[in-house]
């Protein structure tokens, strides 16, 4: 057996209430989860149900209403467009995260450098962000939150925005280089497919106000597992069939 | 030195490359041809008019078929451009141009400066909106009894009429582009803990390169109708003076003389700034 992994993150009983002129909205209530560290975590649940608000305030974007959130290390965080500074040349653009924290040192951009090397962008760092394919972009954005050395990353419908073609090469890709350089994940999205293809747990959330209804150990068993040939995995629609029936039941009730 | 020869060769051969692929292609050529064509014929109409205009103008005050007391006509112009450049046309001129990129400069620093305290608080922006809005509709030369008496009649007179025209639709402008900068790019900047001064320095003063550029153009017209209107009201030099001097003394060749002069000063200063404006956007 492999010895008891530390907890990278922690969230105690969040809860989340919007104010608005025309009243209150509960968005998140006593909401509870663990994340050790190297594990591949989602989030779903029905849209509009606060995910990426849970979000936010795991990286303290956003002011809880209750609760505690630990967090042992530092946080990356990717959003659903690149938002590359279209501005700046790829290598500008992939320093502006280590220049925010005035952390621009011979030796983080050394290692900004060995990240564009291994994932094959070095030859693009003078070019400017227009150049590039939807893939790359995302791509150089992963590399921009890389570059702080972020011990947990937050994705945030990170591929919603590629067409679908690209999006599964880009999960694929990304998935890759995440592993590869050991970082633990937490990622929100509103595809169920991709939640299972990446992770190895899923949390569902309920509808508004959201609360953690379930959560699935995800193991496909596979040895040099990617998104790809998960998704081939007969076990693959049995999740899916799962967490489909779970979600739809949320849906229903809002329908009522 | 021979790296550098190399790197010539290389170039040379690639454009090489790039004009044979042109030769390959005879539709790229032909296309290539009529855009060419199509330049030059828009070029020799505006020409032409221009000409032909001028030309018009000539031949009927010469025919007596218009009154040239009262029309001018192109050939005393020229006589009396040639006579004011040897009299004082560049003391004039000078006036009004010194007059002209005081206030721009003056309208353009303090209303980025405002733009971006307006930007940074959304508290001072909520209270000075209505005072805003009513200043920019207020036609501004209404002010100039006012202003005269405040700063006194002179050159001070008239720069603060440039500024008055120029400072508020410079503010507008800014402060819109500034505001409407994308959402998202400031909260990727948020996600690596920008505070507010890295997020105008890094995100949304770039972003808004091409809108400071839009308002430079449209300020330093302003800043002209600013300074000749100031001129007619109370200067003693400039080309709003001579303008204004000219109708007086019912000298229309001076009059008209004058406007096709502050016309192409106008074209001038929109054209070094389209310059700077290149110059700055291939540096980036």
């Amino acid at each position: 057996m492999t010895e008891e992994k530390k907890s990278i993150l922690k969230a105690n009983n969040i809860y989340k209430t919007y104010q608005a002129e025309n009243g209150e909205i509960e968005a998140l209530k006593n909401v509870n989860f663990e994340i050790k560290q190297g594990e591949f975590v989602s989030i779903i649940g029905p849209s509009g149900c606060g995910k990426s608000t849970l979000l936010s305030i795991v990286a303290g974007l956003e002011e809880k209403n209750d609760g505690e959130i630990y967090i042992d290390g530092k946080i990356g965080y990717m959003l659903q467009k690149d938002n590359l500074l279209e501005w700046r040349t790829i290598y500008k653009n992939v320093l502006l995260g280590l220049e925010i924290q005035n952390a621009l040192t011979e030796e983080n951009k050394e290692y900004v450098i060995k990240l564009l090397k291994k994932y094959g962008l070095y030859e693009f760092k003078n070019k400017y962000p227009t150049q590039l394919s939807g893939g790359m972009r995302q791509r150089v954005a992963l590399i921009r939150t890389l570059a702080i050395r972020p011990t947990i990353l937050l994705l945030d419908e990170a591929f919603s925005a590629l067409d679908y073609q690209t999006r599964l090469m880009v999960t694929d890709d990304i998935y890759k280089i995440l592993k590869n350089e050991k970082i633990t994940v937490l990622m929100v999205t509103h595809d169920i497919s991709e939640a299972i293809s990446m992770s190895d747990k899923v949390i569902v959330l309920s509808k508004r106000p959201a609360t953690v209804k379930k959560i699935y150990d995800v193991n496909f068993e596979i040895e040099s597992r990617t998104p790809l040939n998960c998704r081939e995995s007969p076990k693959f629609s049995k999740y899916f069939n799962l967490m489909w029936k779970e979600l739809e039941q949320y849906e229903k009730c809002t329908e009522k | 030195m021979k790296n550098a020869q190399k790197n010539k060769e290389i170039k040379s051969q690639e454009n090489v490359e790039i004009k044979n692929k042109g030769m390959i292609s005879k539709d790229r050529k032909k296309y290539l041809k009529k855009i060419k064509l199509r330049k030059l014929e828009i070029f020799i109409t505006q020409i032409s008019i221009v000409v032909i205009f001028i030309a018009i103008w000539e031949i009927l005050a010469r025919t007596g078929k218009i009154d040239s007391f009262i029309t001018s006509q192109p050939s005393r112009i020229l006589k009396t451009f040639l006579d004011l450049s040897s009299n004082d046309l560049l003391r004039h001129l000078k006036i009004t141009c010194i007059e002209t990129l005081v206030g721009f400069l003056l309208g353009t620093v303090m209303g980025i400066i405002i733009a971006i305290i307006l930007w940074w608080s959304s508290f001072i922006s909520k209270v000075s909106e209505p005072f805003l809005v009513i200043l920019n509709a207020l036609p501004k030369v209404a002010l100039g009894p006012v202003i005269i008496i405040w700063v006194g009649a002179g050159m001070p007179a008239i720069i603060v009429m440039a500024l008055a025209i120029s400072l508020i639709v410079t503010i507008l402008n800014v402060l819109n582009g500034l505001i409407n900068t994308d959402k998202e790019k400031i909260k990727m900047a948020e996600t690596f803990n920008a505070n507010k001064l890295q997020i105008l320095t890094k995100i949304v003063m770039p972003a808004n390169i091409s809108t400071l550029f839009n308002t430079l153009k449209v300020n330093i017209g302003l800043s002209l109708v600013g300074v000749i209107s100031g001129e007619f009201l109370v200067s003693k030099g400039g080309i709003g003076y001579l303008i204004v001097y000219g109708g007086q003394v019912f000298k229309l060749d001076l009059v008209m003389t004058s406007v096709i002069i502050l016309a192409i000063v106008a074209a001038v200063m929109y054209e070094s700034i389209e310059i700077l404006e290149k110059i700055v956007i291939k540096q980036k």
